[in-house]
C-alpha cells in the first residue's frame, strides 16, 4: 500500500493545491445543503402553520359531519374513540371538539362563523391555539359564558375584550338557540381564513347550547410523526372500522397545501439540479487542472519505473483523500451554517418591510437540518470527485515519460 | 503593454485546456444565474399579468373613499368629465367604465352575497380578459338588458344553471331599494374561487338602471400600454384629476395579495441567487486560484529573464479579464439561449393543477424570460469577480523568488 501513503504524502505535500480543490468541493457542498435545508424549513413552516393552530394531524369524526356541520351528526361512543387514540402509539396527545356553524351578533352587526367548542386544558397539548391570543385570555375549563375570537372578526362585528356577544345555533334537537357569551380573548395568527372566520368556546359551553349534552363532533390528535399521518389513518380506520367514521389526515384535509409544497419542491429540484452540476464543473475543473499541471512530476515518476495503472491508482487514491476532507468540510459548514440561522432566523421582511404582514408568520424562516439532505448530496458529490479523476489520471498514466519530463 | 496584452493572449491559447476549464467555470455559472432568474422573472410576470388581466387592471378611477367601502354612494358625479381626458395620455390602452355594488343574489330558496359589476361589454373585452373564462353560455352584449354572467361557484351556491333566473336586491344611489330580475347568459370558471364565487356581471345600462345611477358609474378601470409605465401614467392622472375628489389605484393596491406574492417571490430569488452566486464564484475562484499555482515554473522562468514582479500581476490579471470576456460571451449566449429556448416551449407544471390554483394567477405553464437588466447585472458582476479571483494569486505570484520557483521548490 505504497500508493497510499505516496498519495497522503503529495496531499500533504503540496497545501495550496489541496486546499484549492477541498475548498471547491467543501464550499459548494456547505451552500448547497443550506438552500436545501432553507426550503426544508420552508415547509416545515408552512405545514405547521397550517395545522398548528386548528387542524392538527388527524381528525375523527362522524361519517358526513363535515359536509355541513350538522349537530345531529355528533361522534357514536366517543369513549371508544379516546380509549383507540390512547392505544396508539404514534399518537401523541388528543383532544375532543364541537365544531358547528354560528351566527355571531354584536350590537352592531352579524357574521357566520364556524364556532368550535374546546376543552381549553386538552387542547393546548395538542394545537398551539393558546398561543394565538393576542388581547385578553386563553379559555379557562370552567369558563361556560366566555368566547374567543379571530382579530378580523372581532374587528368586523366591532367587539373588544370584555363585551358581549350573542350566539345563535342550530340546535341538535332541531331547535334555534341563542344565547349571550362575554369575550374573553382576541386570536391573532396573521392567516387570513382563521382570523376572519373562526370562535371558539368551551366544550361544556358548546354542549349545552348545542343541547348535546355529553356528546362531541370530533377529535383532533397530534402525531409524534406528522409524515406518518397516513400508516397512523390506516391503523386508525382499522381499529374504529370505517363505516361509522370519517378519520382524515391534515393531507387529506389540505391536499392544496400538500400539492404547493409539491410545485415548489420541482422548482427547487430544478434549481438545485443546476447548482449540483455548477459545483461539479468546479470540481472537475480544479481535478483536472491539478493532474494536467503535474505532468512533469508524474514523467519522473514513471520515468523511475512506475506503471501507467499505478498512476491511475496514485491520483485515485488522492482524490479519495481530497474527496473525503471536502464531504467533511462541507457538512461541517453546511450544518453551521444551518444552525445560526436556525437559531436566529432568516428575516425576510429585513429583505422586504412589506412582508411584515405575511400570513402565519412566514417572514422569518429557520432552515432545518433533514439527515438524508446531508447525506445523499455528500454521497454523489464525493462519487463525482472520484469519476471525475479518473479522466485526467488514465491521460497521466499513457503520458511518455521523456516527453512529460520537458513539459514546462 | 501591447506586448503583454499578446503574451498573455498567446498563453491562453498555448494552455488551451487550462483556458478551456476556466472559461467552462465562468460561463456554465453564469449561465445558470441567467437560467434561474429567468425562470423566476418568468413565474413573476405570468401572475402579474393573469391577475391584472382578469379584473383589475393596471390602474383604476374612482371617485374619493370608493375603494375603501365598495358603496354606490360614492359613485361618480360626472364619469365623462373624467372620460374626456383619458384619449389624450398616450400611455393609455384600453379603459372602460364600471358600476361595481355589492348585492344580495337569489334563486328559490338559496341567496348569497356577491358583487355586482356592470360593464360596458364591447370596451370591456379589451381591458379585461374575464371573457375568456366563460364555459357555458355566452358572455355580454353591449344590447342586453336582462342577460347576467356568473361565476362557477357562485352557481352552484345557488344551485342554479344557464337560462335560470336570479333575483338581485341591492341598496341604490337614492336609497330607495333596488331589484331586479336576470337570465343567466354564461357561467364562468377560472378556477380560482376568489373569482369564481365572488363576482357577477350585466351591463352597465342593466346595472345604472338597479342602482339609480343613470349617466354615471362608480370607476373606470384601464390597461396601459405596458406594465413599466404605470407609475408614470399614475402620476399624469393624479396631475390631470383633483387628488380631493378622485383616487387613482394601481393594481399595487387594487390587488394586494398579489403585490405581496411578487415581493415574496423577488426575497426568495434574491435569497436563492445570491447562494447560487457564491456557489458559482467559489467555482470561478478555485479554477483561477489553481491555474496560477501550478504555473510557479513558468513564472520563475519569466522572471528569471527579468520580468519583474508587477509585469507578472499584469499579465496574469491580463489573461484573466481575456478568458472572463470569453466566459462572459459564452455563458451569456448559453444563458440567453436556454431562456429563450424553454420560454418558448414553456415548463409544463400542469401535474400540480390544484396548487396552481391557490397561487392566484399563475397558470400551469411557466414560461421563463430574458431580461437585459438582469443579463447585463450578472454578466459584470461575474466578470468582475473572475478579474478580482485572479488579483490574489498573481500578487503571490510576483513575490516569487526565480530560482526557487524554477526548481519548483516554491508554492504560491
Amino acid at each position: 500500500m505504497i500508493f497510499l501513503k505516496m498519495a497522503w504524502r503529495n496531499v500533504l505535500r503540496r497545501p495550496s493545491r489541496t486546499l484549492i480543490t477541498v475548498s471547491a468541493i467543501g464550499f459548494g457542498l456547505a451552500l448547497f445543503v443550506f438552500l436545501w435545508a432553507l426550503a426544508d424549513g420552508f415547509y416545515a413552516q408552512l405545514v405547521d402553520n397550517s395545522t398548528g393552530f386548528y387542524l392538527g394531524h388527524i381528525q375523527v369524526s362522524a361519517r358526513g359531519f363535515r359536509v355541513e356541520y350538522d349537530p345531529k351528526l355528533s361522534l357514536p361512543q366517543p369513549e371508544r374513540i379516546a380509549d383507540v387514540l390512547k392505544s396508539n402509539n404514534q399518537v401523541q396527545s388528543f383532544s375532543p371538539r364541537i365544531e358547528t356553524q354560528a351566527f355571531l351578533n354584536s350590537a352592531a352587526k352579524s357574521t357566520g362563523v364556524l364556532l368550535t367548542g374546546i376543552d381549553p386544558e386538552n387542547e393546548a397539548r395538542v394545537t398551539v391555539l393558546s398561543t394565538a391570543v393576542k388581547e385578553g385570555e386563553y379559555l379557562g375549563a370552567e369558563d361556560g359564558q366566555s368566547i374567543i375570537l379571530g382579530k378580523k372578526l372581532a374587528e368586523k362585528l366591532g367587539v373588544g375584550v370584555g363585551e358581549k356577544l350573542v350566539v345563535t345555533v342550530s340546535a341538535a334537537d332541531g331547535t334555534l338557540a341563542q344565547e349571550a357569551f362575554r369575550v374573553k380573548g382576541i386570536l391573532e395568527t396573521g392567516i387570513e381564513s382563521f382570523d376572519n372566520y373562526f370562535a371558539f368556546v368551551t366544550l361544556k359551553g358548546a354542549q349545552r347550547i348545542l343541547a348535546l349534552e355529553n356528546n362531541v363532533t370530533s377529535f383532533v390528535a397530534a402525531l409524534k410523526d406528522k409524515t406518518l399521518a397516513d400508516k397512523t389513518s390506516q391503523e386508525l380506520k382499522t381499529a374504529l372500522g370505517q363505516d361509522r367514521y370519517d378519520i382524515q389526515t391534515w393531507e387529506e384535509i389540505m391536499p392544496i397545501l400538500v400539492q404547493m409544497i409539491g410545485l415548489f419542491n420541482l422548482v427547487l429540484n430544478i434549481i438545485l439540479g443546476i447548482v449540483f452540476v455548477v459545483i461539479a464543473i468546479g470540481i472537475a475543473n480544479t481535478i483536472m487542472m491539478s493532474v494536467i499541471e503535474r505532468t512533469r512530476e508524474f514523467g519522473i515518476v514513471m520515468a523511475i519505473g512506475t506503471k501507467g495503472s499505478q498512476v491511475v491508482r496514485l491520483i485515485i487514491f488522492e482524490t479519495v483523500f481530497l474527496g473525503l476532507f471536502g464531504v467533511l468540510l462541507g457538512n461541517a459548514a453546511g450544518s453551521l451554517l444551518i444552525s445560526i440561522f436556525g437559531k436566529f432566523g432568516l428575516n425576510l421582511s429585513g429583505l422586504a418591510p412589506s412582508l411584515k404582514t405575511l400570513p402565519g408568520a412566514m417572514a422569518v424562516i429557520y432552515p432545518k437540518i433533514v439527515l438524508q439532505h446531508l447525506v445523499i448530496p455528500s454521497l454523489i458529490l464525493f462519487a463525482v470527485t472520484v469519476i471525475i479523476a479518473f479522466y485526467p489520471s488514465m491521460k497521466a498514466a499513457r503520458l511518455k515519460p521523456v516527453e512529460a519530463i520537458r513539459f514546462v | 503593454m501591447s506586448s503583454f496584452i499578446k503574451i498573455a493572449w498567446r498563453n491562453i491559447f498555448r494552455n488551451w485546456r487550462r483556458s478551456l476549464f476556466t472559461i467552462a467555470a465562468i460561463s456554465v455559472g453564469l449561465a445558470a444565474l441567467i437560467f434561474i432568474w429567468g425562470f423566476m422573472d418568468g413565474t413573476n410576470e405570468q401572475m402579474i399579468d393573469n391577475s391584472t388581466s382578469y379584473l383589475s387592471g393596471h390602474l383604476q378611477i374612482h371617485k374619493k373613499g370608493f375603494h375603501k367601502d365598495m358603496s354606490i354612494f360614492f359613485a361618480l358625479d360626472n364619469p365623462q368629465a373624467v372620460l374626456s381626458k383619458l384619449p389624450a395620455l398616450k400611455e393609455i390602452k384600453n379603459y372602460a367604465q364600471r358600476i361595481e355594488g355589492q348585492a344580495l343574489f337569489s334563486a328559490g330558496e338559496k341567496t348569497a352575497g356577491a358583487v355586482l359589476v356592470g360593464v360596458e361589454p364591447e370596451k370591456e373585452i379589451k381591458v379585461t380578459t374575464l371573457w375568456q373564462a366563460v364555459k357555458t353560455g355566452r358572455y355580454l352584449e353591449p344590447a342586453d338588458t336582462s342577460a347576467i354572467v356568473i361565476g362557477s361557484a357562485l352557481a352552484e351556491r345557488l344551485k342554479i344553471s344557464l337560462g335560470g333566473e336570479v333575483a338581485v336586491l341591492t341598496q341604490a344611489a337614492d336609497g330607495s331599494l333596488g331589484a331586479a330580475k336576470y337570465k343567466v347568459a354564461g357561467i364562468y370558471s377560472t378556477g380560482t374561487d376568489t373569482f369564481d364565487g365572488v363576482y357577477a356581471f350585466i351591463t352597465l345600462p342593466a346595472a345604472q338602471d338597479l342602482y339609480a345611477l343613470w349617466g354615471r358609474s362608480t370607476g373606470i378601470v384601464m390597461t396601459a400600454q405596458n406594465r413599466s409605465v404605470v407609475p408614470r401614467l399614475k402620476k399624469s392622472l393624479a396631475g390631470e384629476l383633483d387628488s380631493q375628489r378622485f383616487e387613482v389605484l394601481d393594481w399595487w393596491a387594487l390587488i394586494p395579495e398579489i403585490a405581496m406574492s411578487f415581493v415574496l417571490h423577488e426575497v426568495s430569488a434574491s435569497i436563492i441567487l445570491t447562494v447560487v452566486f457564491l456557489i458559482v464564484a467559489i467555482g470561478i475562484l478555485n479554477t483561477i486560484l489553481m491555474s496560477v499555482v501550478e504555473r510557479v515554473r513558468e513564472f520563475g522562468v519569466m522572471m528569471a529573464l527579468g520580468t519583474n514582479g508587477r509585469q507578472v500581476v499584469l499579465l496574469v490579471i491580463l489573461e484573466s479579464i481575456l478568458l472572463g470576456a470569453v466566459g462572459i460571451l459564452i455563458g451569456g449566449g448559453l444563458g440567453v439561449l436556454l431562456t429563450l429556448l424553454t420560454g418558448r416551449t414553456g415548463l409544463d407544471f400542469s401535474r400540480y393543477g390544484k396548487a396552481m390554483e391557490v397561487m392566484p394567477g399563475i397558470g400551469a405553464v411557466i414560461y421563463p424570460i430574458v431580461r437585459l437588466d438582469r443579463l447585463a447585472f450578472l454578466a459584470i458582476l461575474i466578470f468582475f469577480f473572475a478579474v478580482l479571483a485572479a488579483v490574489y494569486p498573481a500578487i503571490k505570484a510576483a513575490r516569487l523568488k526565480p530560482v526557487a520557483a524554477i526548481r519548483h521548490m516554491e508554492t504560491v
